[in-house]
Formats: C-alpha cells, sequence, structure tokens
C-alpha cells in the first residue's frame, strides 16, 4: 500500500513533463503531433509513389505471372523482355550518331520525302551549335571559356550516344523551351522595368490568353502555318514560342515580371550612369540575377513541352515522334516490335500491360533523372523566388 | 458583315499568295536534289542581309526620332521594343486565330488540297454541336462535374500538403522530391496507360471493406471506393498548387506565429487566423491553374473530340470550331465564377 502510495505520487510528479513531452504546449511541439506529421506524411509519399511502384514490379513480370492469382507484387522471376519489347517498340535501339552518318553520306535512307530530311539536316546543325552558342553566351558571364567548350562538347558527345528517340524528344522540348523562357524573360522585363500606357490593358490581354483552352486555336493555327509553310518543321514550335505564346508562357512571363520587380532598380541606374545600353544592362545584369527564375521556368517548361502531344502532333505533321508519342501508339506497333524468338513459350509474346509498364517506365526515365540531378536546385530556387502569380 | 470578313479574308489572301510566291522561289533552290550545308547557310545569309537592308532604310528617320526624344518617351519606347513581340505575337497568333475560329464556325469548310472553301450556313453548326449531336454535350457537363468537383479537393489537399512540407521535419528533401515529380513526369500517354490497366487506383481489401460496411451504409461506402479510385489522379494533380501554397507559406513571417502562441493561441487557431488568411490570395491564382490545366491535359476527352471531328468528312473545321468556341465559353465561365467565388475580399486590410 505504501508502495502504491509512492507510485502515485511518483507518477502526479511526473505525469506534467511527460504529458508536457508527449503533447507539448499546443504549438506542434509534442512527440504526438510530430508522429501525425510523419505519418501523414509518409502516407502521402506512399500514395504518389504507388503506381510507379506498381509499374515498376508489373513491368518486370511475364505475362504466365500476371495470370497467377498467386502473384501480386514480386515475380516468380525477373522477365526482362519486356523491356526489350518496349526499346523495340519506343526505336530506343539504335544510336542518334547512326542517324548522323546517314545524314551526312546516304541521305536516301532518311526517308523518300525531302521534309523530313531537311528537318534532320537542321536537328542536326542545332545539336552542335550548342558549342559555338554556349561558347559565345557563355563568354558574357565568364572568363573561362575553355571550359564552357570542353563542357558543351560533351554535352553534344553525349547526345551522339543518347537513343534517337530520347534526342528527337529533348530536340523538341529543348529547344522550344530555351525559346520560350528567354522570350518570357525578354517580355517580363519589359513590363517590370519601364513606365508605358496600356500596361494593365497587356497584363489582362496575357492571362485571358492564358485561360483560353489550346483547342481553341490550333485550327486556324495549323492553316496559318501550313500558308507561311512552316508546318511539320520546328518552326511551327519556335515561332509562337518566341511571340510569346508558347505552353504556358503567360505564367513564365509572370514569374520573371515578379522576379524583376522584387529586384533592386538601383544597380541598374549605376550601371546606367556609368554608360551602359539598356540591352548590355538587360544581358549582363538582369539575367544573372535572374538565375532561380531561370532555373524553374526552364525545368517546369521543359517537363510541360515533352509532355505534350497534342500540339505538338499536329504542328509537326508527324515528321518527328516523340516520346509520349510512341507510348501512346506502343500497342499499334506491336506487329513490326514484338520479339518471336522467345523460345517455345508463345503466351508471353502477347501485348498485356506488363509490356505497357515497361515502356511507360522507360518514358519517364530521362525526365526522373534529369529531375533527379536539378531537383535541389529547382526547390532552392523556389525558395529564393516569390511565384505565386497575380 | 459576311462580305467583310469575305474582303478581309481576300486582302489577306493576296498578301500571303505573294509571300508564298516568293517562299517557293527561295525553296525551289534548296528543296531540290543538291541539298547541302551550304545553301542552307546562303539562304539564312539572305534573310540577315534582308533584315539589314531594311534596317539602313529605316535608320535615318529612326535616329532623329530618337535624338529628340525625352528620357521617359525613350524609356517607354524601350519597354514598347522589349513587349513587341507579345504584341505582334497576340495580334497574329491569338486575334487573328479567334477571327478566324469565329468565322469558321459559321462555315462549312471544305478542303480541295491546299485550298478551302467556305460555305455560309449561319448557327447551323452550333445548333448540330448543342442539339442534334449528343456526345458532346455530355462530355460538357462531365467536363463542369469533374471540375467543380475536383478542384475544391485539390485546393484542400494540396494546403494539407503544403502545410506538411512547411513543417520542420527530417528528410524534408526526399519528400519534397516525391511531392514534386508529378509536375515533372505527368502526361496524357501516362496517366492513360495506368488507368487503362489498373496502376491508377488503391485496392482496398475486402476485409477492410467488410468492417466499414458494418459501420456505414453501403451507397456510401461506393462513394468511398469512388474516392479511392480517383485519389491517386487527384494527387497527381496537386503538383503546381502545392508550390504555390508552399511559396505562400514560406513569406509568412515565424515570428506572428510566436506572437500568437505567447498570446494563448494553438496550433489550430493559429491556423485559421494566421497561416489560411496569408495564403488565401493563392487560392484563386490555383484554381485558374487548375481549371486551365484540366482543361488543356491530353487525357482530357473533349480534346481528342475536337481533333477527330476536324478529321471528319461530316464535320471538318466548321464544326470542330463551332466546339471549341462552346467549350471554351463554358471554360471561361466556370473560371469567372471559381474565380468570384474565391476572390479575396478582405480588401487588404486585415491581411498579413
Amino acid at each position: 500500500m505504501k508502495k502504491y502510495a509512492e507510485f502515485k505520487r511518483d507518477i502526479r510528479n511526473k505525469l506534467p513533463t511527460w504529458k508536457k513531452h508527449m503533447i507539448g504546449n499546443g504549438n506542434g511541439n509534442g512527440l504526438l503531433f510530430k508522429i501525425a506529421i510523419y505519418f501523414l506524411s509518409i502516407t502521402f509519399a506512399f500514395v504518389f509513389v504507388y503506381p510507379l511502384f506498381y509499374m515498376f514490379m508489373i513491368s518486370l513480370m511475364s505475362n504466365t505471372d500476371l495470370v497467377d492469382s498467386t502473384i501480386l507484387w514480386i515475380p516468380s522471376s525477373i522477365y526482362y523482355r519486356n523491356y526489350v519489347f518496349a526499346i523495340n517498340g519506343l526505336a530506343l535501339n539504335e544510336s542518334y550518331y547512326k542517324t548522323v552518318i546517314n545524314v551526312l553520306l546516304h541521305k536516301e535512307l532518311i526517308d523518300a520525302t525531302a521534309t523530313p530530311y531537311l528537318v534532320e539536316l537542321r536537328k542536326l546543325l542545332v545539336i552542335i551549335g550548342i558549342i559555338p552558342l554556349v561558347v559565345l553566351f557563355g563568354g558574357l558571364y565568364t572568363e573561362n571559356k575553355k571550359r564552357l567548350f570542353y563542357v558543351s562538347t560533351f554535352i553534344v558527345i553525349i547526345f551522339m550516344i543518347l537513343p534517337k528517340s530520347y534526342v528527337d524528344s529533348v530536340y523538341v522540348a529543348g529547344t522550344t523551351t530555351i525559346v520560350t523562357v528567354f522570350s518570357s524573360a525578354i517580355i517580363g522585363y519589359g513590363l517590370a522595368r519601364f513606365k508605358f500606357k496600356g500596361k494593365g490593358v497587356i497584363m489582362m490581354l496575357m492571362l485571358l490568353v492564358y485561360v483560353l483552352p489550346k483547342t481553341l486555336l490550333f485550327m486556324p493555327r495549323s492553316m496559318l502555318y501550313n500558308t507561311i509553310g512552316i508546318k511539320g518543321t520546328m518552326f511551327a514550335l519556335w515561332v509562337p514560342s518566341f511571340f510569346g505564346q508558347g505552353l504556358q508562357a503567360t505564367f513564365f512571363i509572370l514569374i520573371f515580371y515578379q522576379f524583376f520587380k522584387m529586384m533592386p532598380q538601383q544597380i541598374e541606374e549605376s550601371a546606367y550612369i556609368d554608360g551602359a545600353n539598356t540591352i548590355s544592362i538587360f544581358f549582363r545584369i538582369a539575367l544573372p540575377m535572374a538565375v532561380p527564375a531561370f532555373v524553374i521556368s526552364l525545368t517546369y517548361g521543359f517537363a510541360v513541352n515533352w509532355n505534350e502531344m497534342f500540339l505538338t502532333n499536329i504542328y509537326l505533321g508527324g515528321n518527328i515522334k516523340t516520346i509520349p508519342m510512341l507510348l501512346q501508339g506502343l500497342q499499334a506497333a506491336w506487329g513490326s516490335a514484338a520479339d518471336y524468338s522467345v523460345n517455345s513459350d508463345f503466351v508471353n509474346v502477347d501485348f498485356t500491360e506488363a509490356k505497357a509498364f515497361a515502356g511507360t517506365m522507360l518514358s519517364i526515365m530521362p525526365l526522373v533523372i534529369m529531375y533527379g540531378i536539378i531537383q535541389r536546385f529547382f526547390i532552392e530556387s523556389i525558395d529564393k523566388s516569390g511565384i505565386t502569380g497575380e | 458583315m459576311n462580305k467583310l470578313i469575305e474582303k478581309i479574308e481576300k486582302v489577306f489572301k493576296y498578301i500571303w499568295s505573294k509571300i508564298i510566291l516568293l517562299a517557293s522561289l527561295l525553296k525551289k533552290g534548296y528543296m531540290s536534289d543538291k541539298i547541302s550545308i551550304v545553301r542552307l547557310v546562303l539562304y539564312y545569309v539572305t534573310f540577315a542581309f534582308l533584315i539589314f537592308w531594311i534596317y539602313k532604310i529605316l535608320d535615318g528617320s529612326v535616329k532623329r526620332k530618337w535624338h529628340n526624344a525625352t528620357f521617359v518617351e525613350k524609356r517607354a519606347i524601350t519597354g514598347y521594343l522589349f513587349i513587341s513581340p507579345w504584341i505582334l505575337g497576340f495580334i497574329g497568333l491569338v486575334l487573328y486565330p479567334f477571327g478566324k475560329v469565329i468565322y469558321m464556325s459559321f462555315n462549312i469548310v471544305n478542303q480541295y488540297q491546299l485550298d478551302f472553301t467556305y460555305k455560309w450556313v449561319g448557327l447551323d453548326n452550333f445548333h448540330r454541336v448543342l442539339l442534334v449531336d449528343i456526345d458532346f454535350v455530355i462530355e460538357l457537363q462531365n467536363f463542369i462535374v469533374r471540375v467543380l468537383l475536383y478542384s475544391p479537393v485539390i485546393i484542400a489537399l494540396s494546403i494539407i500538403i503544403a502545410m506538411l512540407l512547411n513543417q520542420d521535419i527530417r528528410g524534408k528533401g526526399i519528400f519534397r522530391m516525391i511531392f514534386f515529380l508529378p509536375i515533372i513526369i505527368l502526361n496524357g500517354a501516362l496517366l492513360e496507360n495506368m488507368s487503362d490497366y489498373g496502376g491508377m487506383d488503391i485496392q482496398l481489401s475486402f476485409f477492410v471493406l467488410d468492417v466499414l460496411n458494418t459501420v456505414i451504409p453501403t451507397f456510401a461506402l461506393g462513394l468511398f471506393i469512388g474516392l479511392f479510385e480517383i485519389l491517386i489522379e487527384i494527387l497527381w494533380y496537386c503538383g503546381v498548387p502545392i508550390l504555390i501554397f508552399l511559396a505562400m507559406l514560406q513569406k509568412v513571417d515565424k515570428s506572428l506565429y510566436e506572437a500568437a502562441s505567447i498570446d494563448g493561441a494553438n496550433s489550430w487557431s493559429i491556423f485559421w487566423k494566421i497561416v489560411l488568411p496569408a495564403i488565401y490570395p493563392a487560392i484563386s491564382v490555383s484554381i485558374i491553374f487548375i481549371v486551365v490545366f484540366l482543361a488543356n491535359f491530353d487525357g482530357n476527352p473533349i480534346n481528342s473530340m475536337i481533333f477527330i471531328a476536324r478529321n471528319e468528312p461530316s464535320q471538318k473545321e466548321g464544326y470542330a470550331s463551332a466546339m471549341a468556341l462552346v467549350y471554351a465559353s463554358v471554360q471561361m465561365v466556370i473560371i469567372a465564377l471559381l474565380f468570384m467565388l474565391t476572390r479575396d475580399k478582405s480588401n487588404k486590410k486585415g491581411r498579413v
């Protein structure tokens, strides 16, 4: 009895500290609160990655595993032929340098018509043009031109080794994004730094254009491109991007507008007094300060342009096939890509979800790798810049 | 009105025919068999020279005007020059196509090789879209219901996730990386693949369903299962709204929380009195983003419907543009409605 009373007293003495430890002072610094936070975060994170995990596991199964009701998650043995099919179906089995050789030496192998040949030639010119562009533009910001040269050469060599359809997608998405972001930076700077009449009207019109669905204008635009003669070439994507009508362009313009608004104007004024003109102020002072806005809009714009199928398909007229388009036609490509050399079990040749998921995994792989490299800068930039729109 | 539009068309066609003539003359050289990089370069050099020539002609008068302008005028002119790409793009790639869409929607458009012929039919296309063919109206209803149901759920979930990410927890970088992953990888083909082959719905186990069935009635259970079927899809749409809310949350001064807690507020009232007013302006921005995203997403059946109608021999561009116009106006009405509902009405007085 005496012991019990002691125990009771002990509890009564220790309860407040214990309670404080568990619940905290009501401001979310207790242990229970922390546990709830972690539980919720982990649950949401699990739900987010669940489809990816599911797809990855299914893509490793053979067709016999798929119909086996005892196998839910882990395949009986890892079946890599789904990926062989997907590599054939997404045209990932040929490196880009072979196409380059065909462009330079045997152009009859590219296609019978002239347009894809021209498209291929322009692509080659742009990809090799990375080297002088990087050296010239980077020369504005750094003295070490040799390093710029090496880095750009390295990028070009990597492009040569990559599979052709990856290079196509990166070419379509990358060039369009760069054009869009560059023009957005110019327009955003113009809106943020200069006083002129009708600025409010222009901002309102910009929001109106952003709200318009893409299905509204694609028909007359593609007719227009047809009459000018740029439909089926990359100019059908570059021209609207340059004129501030690319995908999500208004979003990027507003990001740059917000960013340049936040920047102190005194630096530019002092540069002006030192005798710099507007263009050199823009290139040498404004742009280097807007690096976070560039990181955000380049990353997001690349993803948006990569994932766009509808407009890219219509404007390019099928001359360049990007990865998402190939993924959509994966089932239709089954006839040509199916691998009949599987010894004796023809069950596994049929098109099932395992093959579709293998294709999906391969199609998102470049984006995931890019995001893995860039995500730290991406999130840092979000912290630095106030992207709230409006 | 019809004649006026036709006249404008004619003038435009005449100008374009001249430009096409010029382009074809230039093209003949470089579309021929002996295509070479040298010719391509020559083509671009010619173009650059043309621009230089035009500049030379304009140079004198422009320079004189520039020297007479005041500093403010000069700044304004420079500003107009900076945004001139957008103005040109707006006139050429938005206004002109928009007029043409309206014109086409009153016509039956036929194409013979490269020439388009227009036959005026009045409101017939709209009549067919809205009252005769029934598929589009049903899809439109589905779209409206989807937007009105999805957007509040997306907003609520993204506020919750943004609050979670704003906490000081370990492995924040990993969580952020996971939550922002859908922004990067989400596209129509991917979502189509996943929803077709069952990667998108979390299947509740029958045991859990049985237990739930004893507690709640069957129709409510149906709703519950339905929610879980679209839960991942909804969560994957949350990416950019999370980003916007997170950016807003990080702007809130930390000392405000301390001050409130010293005054005796708990985290619940801090959320309603400080956090929510601070991020409230972002809600209308996110609503606009979500509606535009849902409308333009490749998985949206209306987009493919308009695309198919464009190539259908009995419908063609006229019918498709009537569809697109109806769709656009419905979307505008939804956005206006949701924007008015979620607008910040506090007049920026009580805002933190």
